[in-house]
């Protein structure tokens, strides 16, 4: 009996940075990201969440809005892992991701906002501040929105999810999600690895210049996008981005670019090094392309190796036919990284 | 396998194509109007590089396309406007809008605009009534997911000018109308506005929610006041 079963190693890891046009305007980082990941040997489930603060000024508190958004995102989808699914049903797992999970993210979100808003109520800065750079009519528009002001939060939000089984992603608003898969190509010394950039999921026509779908519309749930792909083999890597990135490069190509590149510079370098590097290489784009706030998460497929099967704590190791596996307690997990602290200056 | 220094592409900043649509037709030649337009756009241009320059982040490229008899690019290509200087403009002819409209909305298909472009601006001129068939002019214009989404001015010369084809143009919105420059002043505030505080706007739009926009997706300044006549006689 085969004692061991094959895994990858995953490991996870980003960075966001305040970007060159808001340093000049004196206005704070309205980008977050957030990750964890599981604590056994293949470091599996991985989720990983980014979120952009939309701008314009009637969107006062959107910095609040987008770190609470991938809090919540991580809550729910470690709920959905805890509680969700029968990890024998996929097309179940499916439903859940493309109806519920929408559903559960906008409702806490929205929760979230409503005690953030209660506890911390407009003050005379946020009048001075929407009033004077958009108006008392859009102020007034503000107020309107009795008793909650979602809309002074709004925010995009991006999601990957990597169990054994499958990757999940979900995306509501502007911002990329690309994904890098290996083929085989055949050369003249053998059979190597050949790997190419792809996003998982259509676009979506509306977001167009700088106009985004959000999580403070009424229907916000509607607007989400989904892809679920049962994990035949794993992509190599997973890029979650704000658009301020994608924004920064001359061609789509020199964008997709980036995911190939990374992949290539974490096998080569390892991912303390390239986590180290993240921070100049946003603050780079930023300046010399888009002006805007920068995030990138990654979720990166590392050595395969033998694990031993029965050292494995991981409930979908060994699978029992039609039972609901619990998934491992929330105390499992590592502590979640949340985005970097509000005005970092850039180097 | 050779390991990038830094990953991706060659980076630039955003490009914010700047259109100038023009009516050159005969009357256009009546009261000085032509040569107060070549004057007031010329003079803008200082103007306009200054305020480029203070974002970075946005390439700013400039279209002059004008109509009379026909319509016609002035150049065939965008032109930066580091390197842009206008060109001036003589009167005669009737109003083709309408193929003026038909040419701008091919410039706006996606390519030539790139879809990481910023929302371009498109400011029209004109102190007469289209000769040609405005509305499907316009169509084109709003079939476009960058005509849709761009910042549109119109500025009336004069009392002829027809302020309703300018204001469907502006999307028909009862809180944005087209400016009316009655003399060279007003037409010279108004060129400079749109040249200086609209580019500057343009250069960096907020981003905002789909379709929430009071008036425009890009948050614009309110404009000049129309300026007073000097006298009777400088009235349009």
């Amino acid at each position: 009996m085969n004692q061991n079963r094959e895994a990858w190693h995953w490991h996870v890891l980003g960075q966001t940075v305040r970007g060159a046009s808001h340093v000049r305007a004196g206005l704070v980082n309205q980008d977050a990201i957030s990750y964890v990941q599981g604590k056994d040997q293949d470091r599996l489930p991985v989720l990983l969440s980014v979120a952009d603060g939309h701008g314009s000024p009637r969107y006062c508190r959107s910095d609040v809005g987008a770190a609470l958004a991938v809090k919540v995102a991580l809550t729910e989808l470690r709920d959905a892992s805890i509680n969700g699914y029968d990890i024998n049903n996929l097309s179940a797992i499916k439903q859940v991701l493309e109806d519920q999970l929408p559903r559960r993210i906008v409702r806490t979100w929205r929760e979230q906002i409503e005690r953030h808003y209660r506890e911390h109520n407009f003050t005379a800065e946020d009048e001075a501040y929407v009033t004077e750079k958009a108006g008392k009519q859009a102020w007034q528009r503000l107020l309107s929105e009795h008793p909650v002001p979602y809309t002074a939060y709004g925010t995009t939000l991006l999601i990957a999810w990597v169990m054994p089984e499958f990757v999940a992603y979900l995306q509501l608003g502007d911002g990329d999600i690309l994904v890098v898969e290996e083929s085989e190509v055949d050369d003249q010394l053998g059979v190597l690895p050949s790997y190419s950039a792809s996003k998982p999921m259509a676009s979506d026509s509306r977001l167009l210049g700088n106009e985004t779908t959000s999580l403070c519309s009424p229907k916000a749930w509607a607007d989400f996008r989904t892809s679920f792909q049962v994990m035949y083999k794993p992509p190599a890597l997973i890029m979650l981005s704000t658009d301020g990135y994608a924004n920064s490069f001359a061609s789509q190509d020199g964008f997709h670019s980036v995911a190939t590149d990374l992949l290539n510079l974490l096998k080569a370098e390892g991912v303390a090094v390239v986590q180290q590097k993240l921070a100049d290489w946003l603050n780079e784009a930023s300046a010399k392309g888009s002006g805007d706030d920068v995030t990138l998460g990654l979720i990166y497929r590392g050595e395969q190796s033998l694990l031993p099967t029965s050292q494995s704590n991981h409930p979908y190791v060994e699978q029992q036919p039609a039972a609901s596996t619990p998934l491992p307690h929330s105390d499992s997990f590592i502590t979640s990284r949340h985005s970097a602290p509000q005005n970092e200056e850039q180097p | 396998m050779s390991i990038p220094v830094r990953p991706g592409g060659e980076m630039a900043s955003r490009p914010l194509h700047f259109f100038w649509i023009v009516d050159r037709s005969g009357s256009m030649g009546q009261d000085g109007k032509i040569q107060a337009l070549n004057t007031a756009v010329r003079e803008a241009i200082p103007n306009m590089r200054s305020v480029a320059d203070e974002n970075p982040n946005a390439q700013v490229y400039v279209y002059v396309l004008e109509f009379s008899s026909g319509a016609r690019w002035i150049s065939a290509d965008p032109v930066p406007l580091e390197q842009f200087n206008w060109q001036n403009l003589s009167a005669d002819g009737v109003t083709d809008m309408g193929k003026a409209l038909t040419m701008l909305a091919d410039k706006l298909k996606m390519p030539p605009m790139p879809e990481r472009a910023l929302p371009p601006v498109l400011v029209l001129i004109s102190d007469g009534q289209p000769t040609d068939d405005f509305n499907s002019g316009l169509r084109a214009v709003d079939a476009q997911p960058w005509g849709k989404k761009a910042v549109r001015i119109a500025i009336a010369i004069g009392g002829d000018a027809d302020s309703e084809v300018l204001h469907k143009f502006m999307g028909g919105n009862p809180e944005m109308r087209p400016l009316a420059a009655n003399n060279a002043e007003a037409l010279a505030s108004f060129i400079k506005w749109v040249s200086t505080a609209v580019v500057k706007s343009a250069s960096a739009p907020p981003s905002m929610v789909s379709g929430s926009g009071p008036i425009t997706n890009v948050p614009v300044p309110a404009p000049p006041t129309n300026a007073s006549p000097v006298s009777a006689d400088d009235v349009w």
